[in-house]
């Protein structure tokens, strides 16, 4: 066996006895098995297969909109909150220890005085974090697939696209903890710095999305905000605003590029899992999407358009890019800190 | 002539601060041989141990480990390592931190072998298959020398192997090792227990604010204050004490204490006590223990010089 299946062999086993590690596989097949519960039936729909049943006209077994409602249940809420946010603290908390313990004395030295060199160490190590995460999400996703195909006919491949993504999601934050971990060597610090750093990430995101929405999908749709009176009103459409918000959404933009973009590739995952063309066509859309379409009537061509690019404004490439970059900038920095560093 | 498994020359290492912690180490460990380094807490010996094994940078540093410039990473798959106050994965056992050590060295074990390590630090029994974390100390250090021994080792580099031994451990342990010095292996302990390097070292060296003061064959340096003890019934008269002291002796009683390896004014004692009718029980070498050598390399009296390097 290679020095690096030694060292993820280590991380697994360190995982094996861990008993955070099988609470979050346990509740990781909770979530997967309360999801697989909800059925559908001639009266309507039930939960925890069978045991709780509601009767309705819309969602039965048969129409489009019980697919859309189970689609939707996954890629509107499990994959933002379960996978996107959940998975990603639950990992953290998991691996938090794995650095600080692995470089405190009498531990450390026993690795170093082996022949690996250090880069090796902290890469077994670090990729025994993910390996941590992987097996969180894979069996989650082998759950979700096996309900949508039994349930439906609707054999999706594309549903394993999560595991990568939140494997790269938490990533992105775990490279802050790793810094702080190997420059401190304290876990809790390293628990808050990457939480601080994820969470300011994310505000970023969120607030270069409504200032977006503000300087340019709302000026061409023809809408002006009235600041004062918190209203709007209807002008001729215009490629953007005039006032502070281009700027501000401008400095969002170049800040949000210098972060990692979890947000970005949690809605990657939601256009990489691809549902059904029969569903109803609500699952993976955009809150400005959903809000803009009338639920009768056809969406206008212009305002699909902007729509379009909204979605489309930051490029898969540059948003993963710009977010490998500085994964790859963090954990350098914290694997030049440890290999030069006198243990 | 043996070689040496290292040879190092002016290693100096400054930590962050301007700490000082070795101020130019020059010492040569023989091929085959026990070696014991010694100092006071605060000496530089953990520091010299980390940077032979990799684990700490040197500021500066030339010589040779095993053939190979020191910090030459493959080098140390020939070599086998005891941390201090080791801690090893909890969540592993005994025979899987064997294992685990195998895989970093590139060696593969197979169950036999790590069972004849477990046998040679008197680890079989049950207890290897239990996670670490159920350990005494004494049996983390045993699978302690175990791991380091997995690679079957030129060069074992040990830092206080016998810390939470019990004293049947410590006789097994110092058997082991001398077994392994004479199959060939260079053994390099760094401990405090100066009793126990005393049986069990062929050569020392003793650290003393980040230099070597001292360094040799344990039996060269002890062999300069070798002198003899002269025991007689009942005490000494005042006036043959008095005579025995103006030939530059001590008494105490009825015993006789010469200072040196000479054996020429034994003789001159011998007679003087004859003549005197003086009954002899005893005659005895006596050696200087390596306590006394420590501490008189380490401690500093007060108006006096430092002795120098020896080698």
């Amino acid at each position: 066996m290679s020095v690096l299946g030694v060292l993820l062999l280590d991380s697994f086993r360190m995982l094996r006895a861990r008993r955070l590690f099988w609470v979050v596989v346990a509740l990781s097949g909770l979530i997967g098995l309360i999801y697989a519960s909800i059925g559908f039936d001639q009266d309507g729909v039930s939960v925890l297969f069978g045991l709780l049943a509601f009767e309705s006209e819309l969602f039965r077994m048969g129409t489009a909109e019980a697919k859309e409602l189970y689609l939707l249940l996954f890629t509107n809420v499990i994959i933002p909150y379960w996978l996107g946010l959940c998975s990603i603290v639950l990992g953290l908390i998991s691996c938090a220890s794995i650095f600080p313990e692995f470089i405190q004395k009498g531990s450390i030295d026993f690795a170093l005085s082996k022949p690996p060199s250090r880069v090796t160490l902290f890469l077994g190590k670090y990729l025994g974090s993910l390996f941590f995460v992987l097996m969180q999400v894979l069996p989650f996703s082998v759950i979700v697939f096996l309900s949508l195909g039994l349930r439906f006919g609707d054999w999706n491949m594309s549903l394993f696209w999560a595991v990568p993504l939140v494997v790269l999601s938490f990533s992105f934050v775990y490279a802050v903890h790793v810094l702080i971990a190997v420059w401190s060597g304290s876990t809790i610090l390293g628990l808050f710095a990457a939480l601080l750093v994820w969470g300011g990430s994310v505000l970023v995101e969120w607030a270069e999305e409504i200032t977006y929405e503000i300087a340019y999908s709302l000026p061409q749709l023809g809408y002006e905000p009235d600041w004062k009176e918190g209203d709007h009103e209807e002008v001729e459409p215009r490629e953007s605003s005039e006032d502070f918000t281009v700027t501000l959404h401008s400095v969002l933009e170049s800040t949000r590029l210098a972060l990692p973009k979890t947000r970005a590739v949690g809605a990657q995952m939601r256009s990489l899992i691809v549902v059904d063309e029969n569903s109803g066509g609500l699952a993976g859309k955009s809150l400005l999407a959903l809000m803009l379409r009338d639920p009768i009537d056809e969406i206008p061509e212009r305002q699909s358009e902007i729509v379009k690019a909204a979605d489309q404004r930051h490029p898969v490439w540059k948003d993963l890019g710009s977010s490998f970059l500085y994964e790859l900038a963090v954990a350098g920095l914290a694997l030049v800190i440890f290999v030069r560093r006198d243990f | 002539m043996a070689g040496f498994a290292v040879d190092i020359s002016g290693v100096e290492k400054t930590y962050r601060g301007k700490i000082q912690a070795l101020r130019g180490i020059s010492l040569r460990v023989p091929e085959g041989s026990i070696f014991g380094l010694l100092g006071p807490n605060g000496a530089g010996k953990s520091t010299l141990v980390k940077i032979l094994t990799t684990i700490i940078r040197p500021t500066k540093c030339s010589g040779i480990l095993l053939g190979s410039p020191v910090g030459h990473k493959p080098t140390h798959r020939k070599v086998g390592y005891l941390p201090e106050h080791s801690k090893f994965p909890a969540y592993l056992t005994g025979r899987q931190v064997i294992g685990y050590a195998a895989g970093l060295g590139g060696i593969r074990v197979n169950s036999g072998e790590i069972d004849n390590l477990l046998d040679m630090v008197g680890m079989a029994g049950g207890a290897e298959d239990r996670m670490i974390k159920t350990y005494s100390k004494g049996m983390v250090q045993r699978i302690g020398i175990a791991q380091a021994l997995v690679n079957s080792p030129r060069l074992l580099i040990l830092d206080e192997p016998t810390d939470g031994v019990d004293p049947e451990g410590r006789y097994h342990m110092r058997n082991l090792l001398k077994k392994l010095r004479d199959n060939g292996v260079t053994v390099f302990v760094n401990s405090h227990l100066l009793g126990e390097l005393e049986t069990l070292c062929d050569s020392i060296a003793i650290l003393k604010a980040g230099k070597v003061v001292r360094q040799g064959a344990l039996s060269e340096l002890t062999s300069d204050s070798r002198g003899f003890q002269v025991n007689i019934e009942g005490s000494l008269s005042e006036e043959i004490a008095s005579r025995i002291v103006k030939l530059g002796h001590s008494t105490n009683g009825g015993e006789i204490t010469l200072q040196g390896a000479d054996s020429g004014p034994l003789q001159e004692v011998l007679d003087l006590l004859r003549a005197a009718g003086v009954v002899i029980l005893e005659v005895s070498r006596s050696h200087q223990s390596l306590e006394d050598l420590f501490m008189e390399s380490v401690v500093q009296m007060p108006g006096s010089k430092e002795k120098g390097v020896r080698s």
